[in-house]
């Protein structure tokens, strides 16, 4: 089904992890990101290791489904690698044949690389895996906030967004349904060459279209009727509020990253 | 042809948070010239079951026979399946998509008819003047004006005009066993009686066997010979509707509405005017009333 692939890849359960603000998470994981790109050495990739660790344990998500959001770009971890591992050329050679030459510094930065773009994904999709989209947009609009001075439309942004996110799960329902409609008056997907099967979608991508267009018009008239009017004044039912859990994140996580800041110092002026 | 289930189950998102069993231990068998009723509260399943039927979704346990054929098999000829039980969706004009009407209904011809390739080569006049021959007859079959309405864009039609020709586009296929998911849905009083006229046509001369999901029980009681109440993903019981709508105990403890009809002859039963059976719709009602007064006298 095409649901299993849809993006809404929220983990329902309920756990530390879960509670924690939108806001805070989602600055957690861009200190996160920025953490893993000034780990050079193994000490402080380890600690953003340990962070990851710390996160998965406390919210209560599979680690096999962590582990998954890796998949999609695995190849392209793996084709860095390769392409690392050949032309990285500093360093004692340590393998040589035909035209190839592996030194040890080659290696190094190779695993190096793999590493964060792993722990980059895991962070990230951990992110994902714990809030929902609601909450998400929510915390993406508070923390845009200030750029309203310089009049740029917040909450309309965040209107977009919450509105799109809302409408993935509806759409990948209907389009299973006219796939399903489809199939049933014969439509053949799989076979053919490329225009054949790039024609066979058309039977699919022309209601999907139509019924998209349609709800959009329905919504836009449901939110006139309701005399929507955009941010001026508007209230939110859920309010965001940080407590004292996102304080022990942020407590944790930032001495975590305060080590990795001193330790890129040290590795930076040798002399201190 | 006939549809026999046994113990089908199946579960949506297997392995994962999100897994729902949405049918369990289903039986059940449909028989060559039922109209068969298929009532259940909103997501009891109904349409989970009906999509096995044309192997749109593949038993999670258990299996099908469509005409003695399991479609989950390998090398079973869906194509084949597809064309022999017609599937119409709920809301099937949301399915249009073609630039004409004609293109549209041909749409299931066409693509059935694409098996034969080579036979479509050496003859395409043949192809093109039995596409026309099939499409008009669907057309007709759905009362429309085929000479009127073969041109027309699809998107242009009335919505009972839209699900007429998104139900000929099933029936040009000419399958022998026609299944559809609310049909009347979301139509006015007029256009569902027109669609169930319809059906009643079609299985008198085209397919012979029907099976109809539908929330309004007096469709389901006026229409069908049998009646199957789905609930949690389980058969209850499959019954004529005589049966069904005397079994007074089965539909509290199942909360199934009953036809207007019958509710006012239970309310007359209250009264102490009994009759050995029910009537499911105004006319049949007003027929046994009638009898009822003529016998007694009271009425010459
Ligand atoms: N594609 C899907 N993925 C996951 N769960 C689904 C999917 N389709 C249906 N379900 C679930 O399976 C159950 C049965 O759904 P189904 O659509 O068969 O019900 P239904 O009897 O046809 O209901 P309705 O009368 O509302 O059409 C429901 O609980 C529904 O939420
Ligand atoms: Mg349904």
């Amino acid at each position: 089904m095409l649901r299993d692939v849809a993006f809404g890849q929220y983990y329902p359960v309920d756990s530390y992890v879960h509670r924690l603000d939108p806001r805070v998470k989602l600055i957690l994981v861009v200190l996160f990101i920025a953490a893993i790109f000034l780990s050079s050495s193994w000490a402080a990739l380890g600690a953003c290791a340990l962070l990851l660790l710390f996160g998965v344990a406390f919210s209560r998500v599979a680690v096999s489904k962590v582990l998954k959001s890796i998949k999609p770009i695995l190849f392209l971890i793996i084709f860095s690698a390769v392409l690392n591992l050949l032309f990285y050329r500093e360093g004692t050679p340590v393998l040589s044949f035909w035209i190839i030459q592996i030194t040890d510094r080659a290696i190094r930065f190779t695993v190096l690389m793999a590493v964060r773009l792993s722990m980059l994904i895991m962070g990230s999709s951990l992110l994902t895996l714990t809030t929902t989209p609601v909450a998400l947009t929510d915390g993406i609009e508070s923390l845009l906030k200030p750029l309203k001075a310089v009049r740029f439309p917040v909450h309309e942004l965040a209107l977009i967004m919450s509105i799109a996110l809302r409408f993935i799960p509806t759409l990948m329902e209907e389009t299973d349904r006219i796939i399903n409609a489809q199939k049933a008056r014969g439509a053949d997907f799989e076979s053919g060459n490329i225009v054949a099967r790039a024609k066979a979608l058309l039977p699919i991508l022309i209601p999907l279209l139509i019924s998209a267009f349609r709800r959009a018009n329905e919504l836009s008239d449901a939110m006139d009727s309701r005399c929507y009017t955009g941010s001026k004044g508007r209230t939110k039912m859920k309010k965001l509020k940080v407590t004292y859990r996102d304080h022990i994140a942020l407590f944790v996580s930032l001495n975590i990253m305060a080590f990795i800041i001193i330790d890129k110092v040290m590795a930076l002026f040798p002399a201190i | 042809m006939s549809i026999i289930v046994k113990h089908l189950s199946f579960v949506y998102n297997p392995n994962t948070p999100f897994a729902k069993k949405a049918l369990n231990d289903i039986n059940l068998v449909i028989e060559d010239g039922d109209f068969f009723g298929i009532i259940g509260h909103t997501g009891s399943g109904k349409s989970t079951l009906v999509q096995h039927f044309n192997a749109l979704i593949k038993p999670s346990r258990g299996n099908v026979r469509v005409d003695g054929m399991d479609p989950a098999e390998k090398g079973a000829d869906l194509r084949e399946l597809r064309s022999n039980v017609g599937m119409v969706f709920q809301y099937p004009e949301y399915q249009l998509f073609a630039e004409t009407v004609f293109d549209d209904v041909a749409f299931g011809f066409r693509n059935y008819y694409k098996r034969s390739k080579k036979e479509l080569k050496r003859d395409p006049d043949r192809f093109k003047a039995e596409t026309e021959e099939r499409v008009r007859e669907a057309i007709t079959m759905v009362g429309l004006d085929y000479e009127k309405i073969k041109d027309k864009s699809p998107f242009d039609l009335s919505g009972g005009q839209k699900r007429r020709v998104a139900i000929a586009g099933v029936i040009v296929m000419r399958p022998k066993i026609l299944v559809l998911d609310e049909p009347t849905a979301g139509l006015d009083p007029r256009g569902k009686a027109e669609i169930l006229r319809l059906l009643h046509e079609l299985k008198k001369n085209y397919c012979p066997t029907i099976v109809m999901i539908s929330h309004n029980m007096n469709e389901i009681a006026s229409n069908c010979n049998k009646i199957a109440v789905i609930s949690e993903g389980k058969i209850i019981c499959v019954r004529s509707p005589q049966e069904l709508f005397s079994d007074d105990e089965l539909i509290r403890e199942k909360g199934i509405e009953v036809p207007e009809a019958v509710r006012l002859f239970k309310l007359l039963r209250q009264k102490g005017i009994s009759f050995d059976r029910l009537p499911f719709n105004a006319e049949e009602a007003a027929g046994l009333l009638f009898e009822r007064l003529k016998e007694e006298g009271k009425y010459a």
